[in-house]
């Protein structure tokens, strides 16, 4: 291995990247996801020449996903189990249908199994890239997944980007200017967030458009994603559509998540303006501006970027509620139909994407520190 | 001091969202009433005798839906968000014209009935088309009929209803579907039945389209379906399939599923998909090849498009509909104050169209233990719950008005018997017959069969002392429900008889109703049609949802063996007076007998905008949207 890296230049390995680009392709992957793809595997391989200790790091957290999957899984498996009935007993009520009827729906999907075939006959289907079948959807529970990840992940990303772009500023600001106005407005707006439920909020904001427009026709659309007429839209008219009906849900979800960030920022750049080489640095005469923002902050960043790392878990499902109200066509909506109506294999599923985003998320957050904090060091 | 403006500051912003909470304060409009008498004040009542309007061709109606739809196989489609979906795209042979209630050619142009009454035979209309241009024939009903619904490996939920008890004894057996010729089939059921159209009154499966897919092919396998008797491990005689080789039937289960191209699903129906977007919409454009016209010979559907929105949630629903995203709206009790007063300046119209065909009752439990291992409830409970006296005092405590008034905001109807008012088979006399509220009266039973207040506690108790205390139960997060289960404790707690009321999971209390039968008393409900053929398991002692003791071998009760009787005169018989007088009985034993009491119903309640017309909800169709689709138009 040693030899290898010595012998070949490290630059040399974008000449794969185009290879592998074109293999994914070629195999059916969107240009795209090819492309994501890619880049995550080469710059993993890059990495053996860049820094093999981040990549022994890397590769021992990415094991113990193992275990940990494995446990959400059977902690899944064993709740559906516990909870009564299953997601055929809605039926046994409706007098169209046979009782003998029912005990083959049961049958054909595997429920009659004991549970822990099915758990380990559904391992062995996993180890195959087969995440399971919705029996609701009567499709693979990676296709439903698929069908509507774009649509949550659009939303969750803008809103995290906008609660980040806006909390980090405002939490500064907030410590800096401790117990003036402009901490006082920070924090009252911050506390409002925190204590309005989403779902709340969003139809608070519903009631507030429809009464504030002269329908037909309103200045903001009353959820979904898309208007009826999307597809004969221009490209740039599609664009403003979505962004258009995004507004709402970002708005509800971004100022939830910026209202805890907030404070948080706050706490901590407090907690880190009032350390003696803050003191030492004023003193040396520095100017306030540099005081803040060359050391204070700096060192006030580090716990956000751990929180970062669980939000991004929560990416996929963690806003069913405000999907729900505003009709966003999300993931999380799914999820909560599938828990509600115990579709099994639809229910673990979303919990094994959510435990894997959660893996990745801290591994991230924990690399972005080593990034950013030369006193961290990962091994 | 300034510290405390500020946060009278941050009140204030918060006080727009308290003002726009409050509602704009709006003039009372009196709505102008069509002739038409009304039941609720400003809500117009749909005539469901008035016949069609012509329309005219055009416009785009956008409707709300629940949840997705999980399907576009109507023969997989297993719950109504898919079915109402996949309804659309679906004619049928005949059908019950929407205002007479009586059978009507559809896509058979006639039909005649055997003289032994068993056989039915359809003519099919010349031209029939799927919406893809192939030719629709009697083979595509025949083959929907026995290689799909019948077949176990499709799964479908129409293959309960394809079948028939056997007149010499054991298992169900299936109707049989003949072909004869490209315009003709018939359907023989092997006993005399009610349910002659409704249950052979098919849809065509694309034999084109399924055919390839399974593998199967007319010249190799046939178009019959055949089965087999045989035993299964508990040496019980079972009917079994006789699969034919090589025709893999489980492909149709995940065919034409959510992930595929909507425009390629074929119909049979009024309308095709246009559009599919998950979570968003479905977009339903007219079938060019649909066969029916109007009276002056307009194609139908009147419209140019239909729009479902998939809208999670009822009062974001309302919201879609203040804001004109949507044209039409199902109201709830509580949504008539906030849309009542706005017909006039949103230029639409609230339409009550008559009662819900659910039922909701408050059925008890008769099923004694027997043996070690029999399932049931003990003593004293079964004692008390299996006197006559006892379920009629309770009767007597149903305060249906209190429960419409303050439960269904006023919008809803007494109850008194399983089958829907504007049925033809509802007895007129259930309202005279049934138990009104009366709580004197419940005391006076109770009395008389010395359930008396012993102690002076304030509760009764039996004969032997024992206080009667019992379990009252619904499903959970049913919010009628809960609070008619609390209207109906503190009644009769008032009379000294104690429920113990306590909701529960939906389907922890169905395990107890079909599995477990430890249960007291329960408030549940059960869909309801026009026909209420589709009892069987329900009201005959033998049915697994005869909650009260299901699946009785044979019944217990002598009033059981009269509705057992009366079952089998109102259902194996095509004669109308003898079906009305079967049914007479069972509803005349069901009041007086109160396996279960009957509380209210909710009344339907519609608004839609003024330019719509032909917006007639019809009972036959469970008043749903989607079957007068073809009609509506916009004025």
């Amino acid at each position: 291995m040693n030899r290898l890296t010595e012998l070949i230049d490290w630059k040399l390995t974008f000449i794969l990247d185009a290879i592998v680009l074109t293999l994914l392709m070629v195999a059916g992957i969107g240009w795209f996801g090819a492309l994501v793809l890619t880049e995550i595997l080469m710059w993993l391989v890059r990495l053996l020449w860049l820094s093999p200790m981040m990549l022994r790091f890397i590769g021992r957290r990415l094991l113990h996903m193992i275990p940990l999957v494995l446990l959400v899984l059977a902690i899944g498996f064993l709740l559906i189990q516990i909870a009564p009935g299953d997601i055929f007993t809605q039926l046994a009520l409706n007098p169209d249908i046979r009782t003998e009827d029912l005990e083959r729906f049961r049958d054909n999907f595997g429920l009659t199994d004991p549970w822990y075939i099915q758990f380990f006959k559904y391992i062995w289907n996993v180890l195959r890239g087969n995440f399971g079948y919705s029996e609701i959807f009567k499709a693979p529970v990676f296709t439903i997944v698929r069908q509507r990840a774009a649509a949550t992940i659009l939303f969750t990303v803008t809103s995290l980007i906008l609660a980040w772009g806006f909390s980090i500023p405002a939490g500064v600001i907030a410590a800096t200017k401790q117990y003036r106005w402009q901490d006082q407005t920070v924090s009252v707006f911050a506390f409002v967030g925190l204590a309005i439920p989403n779902y709340f909020l969003a139809f608070l904001l519903l009631y507030l458009i429809t009464a504030t427009s002269n329908p037909p026709g309103t200045w903001l659309p009353i959820g979904g994603m898309t208007s009826i007429d999307h597809n004969t839209l221009s490209l740039l008219g599609r664009a403003w559509d979505v962004a258009r009906h995004l507004i709402l849900p970002v708005f509800v979800l971004g100022t939830s998540i910026m209202a805890g960030l907030t404070r948080i920022m706050r706490a901590n750049m407090l907690d880190i303006l009032n350390q003696q080489y803050i003191v030492t640095a004023r003193s040396k005469g520095q100017t306030e501006r540099k005081v803040v923002y060359r050391h204070a902050l700096r060192n006030a960043i580090n716990p956000m970027i751990t929180i970062l790392g669980f939000q991004i878990s929560a990416i996929l499902g963690g806003s069913a509620l405000v999907e729900n109200v505003l009709a966003w066509p999300g993931l999380g909506r799914v999820i909560l139909q599938a828990i509600l109506s115990q579709d099994l294999y639809l229910v673990v599923g979303s919990l094994i994407y959510s435990s894997i985003l959660l893996v990745i998320g801290n591994l991230l957050a924990d690399i972005l520190l080593a990034v950013v904090d030369p006193r961290i060091r990962v091994g | 001091m300034k510290r405390s403006l500020l946060v009278m500051l941050s009140l204030l912003l918060l006080l727009p969202a308290f003002a726009f909470a409050g509602g704009a304060e709006e003039e009372v409009v009196d709505v102008e009433m069509a002739g038409a008498g009304t039941q609720f004040e400003g809500v117009l009542d749909v005539d469901h005798s008035s016949g069609w309007e012509a329309g005219v061709k055009g416009g785009r109606l956008v409707i709300d839906h629940l949840t997705d739809p999980k399907s576009f196989n109507d023969w997989v489609a297993a719950e109504t968000s898919s079915t109402e979906i996949t309804d659309m795209l679906m004619g049928s042979v005949v059908r019950r014209n929407q205002f007479t209630l009586e059978w009507e050619a559809a896509m058979a142009e006639s039909w005649t009935v055997s003289a032994d009454e068993k056989t039915v035979t359809y003519r099919l209309r010349a031209g029939l088309t799927w919406s893809d241009g192939t030719a629709i024939t009697a083979k595509d009903f025949v083959f929907g009929a026995n290689q799909v619904t019948l077949r176990e490996d499709v799964g479908s939920n129409g293959r309960s209803s394809q079948f028939q008890s056997n007149p010499t004894g054991g298992p169900d057996i299936p109707i049989v579907y003949k072909y004869i010729n490209s315009r003709t089939f018939s359907a023989t059921f092997p006993e005399v039945s009610a349910g002659l159209l409704t249950q052979s009154g098919v849809s065509p499966a694309p034999m084109h389209i399924f055919g390839p897919l399974m593998g199967w092919n007319e010249a190799q396998h046939g178009l019959d379906y055949e089965y087999e008797f045989g035993t299964d491990e508990e040496g019980n005689e079972i009917l079994v399939e006789i699969k034919p080789d090589g025709v893999d039937y489980s492909a149709l289960t995940s065919f034409w599923g959510v992930d595929t191209n909507v425009r390629n699903v074929v119909s049979s129906g009024p309308w095709v998909m246009e559009e599919y977007v998950p979570s968003q919409r479905v977009v339903f454009k007219p079938n060019p090849y649909w066969y029916e016209k109007d009276d002056n010979g307009v194609q139908l559907p009147y419209l140019d498009e239909m729009v479902y929105l998939v809208v999670g949630d009822q009062d974001t629903m309302l919201q879609k509909f203040l804001a004109g995203e949507t044209d039409e709206y199902g109201l709830r009790g509580e949504d008539y104050a906030v849309l009542v007063d706005r017909q006039v300046d949103m230029d639409m119209r609230i339409y009550a169209y008559g009662a819900d065909f659910g039922t909701t009752f408050i059925t008890f439990n008769q099923n004694p233990i027997e043996g070690d291992d029999d399932a049931g409830i003990a003593e004293p409970e079964l004692t008390w719950l299996s006197n006559k006296s006892f379920r009629q005092a309770m009767a007597y405590l149903v305060d249906r008005q209190t429960i419409i008034n303050n439960i269904q905001f006023g919008f809803g109807y007494p109850q008194y018997s399983f089958i829907p008012r504007v049925s033809p088979y509802y007895w007129a006399g259930s309202d005279n017959a049934a138990f009104q509220f009366d709580p004197n009266k419940a005391a006076d039973l109770l009395d008389s069969i010395d359930y008396i207040d012993r102690d002076g506690d304030g509760w009764r108790e039996d004969p032997d002392g024992n206080k009667i205390s019992l379990q009252l139960s619904t499903n959970s997060g049913n919010t009628t429900r809960e609070g008619i289960g609390e209207i109906f404790a503190q009644e009769a707690a008032r009379v000294g008889i104690e429920l113990n009321f306590s909701p529960q999971d939906f389907n922890a209390l169905v395990t107890q109703l079909v599995a477990t039968y430890d249960w007291n008393m329960i408030l549940i409900g059960l869909t309801g049609s026009v026909d209420p053929i589709s009892g069987q398991n329900v009201y005959p002692s033998s049915g697994n949802l005869h909650m009260i003791e299901p699946n009785q071998a044979a019944p217990r009760r002598a009033w059981e063996a009269r509705v057992d009787e009366a079952w089998v005169m109102a259902n194996q018989t095509t004669d109308e007076a003898q079906r009305k007088a079967g049914f007479e009985i069972i509803q005349r034993e069901w009041i007086d007998n109160v396996p279960w009491v009957y509380t209210s119903n909710a009344a339907n309640m519609g608004a839609i905008g003024a330019e719509f017309g032909n917006y007639y909800p019809q009972p036959i169709d469970g008043y749903e949207i989607k079957y007068i689709s073809d009609r509506i138009y916009v004025k």
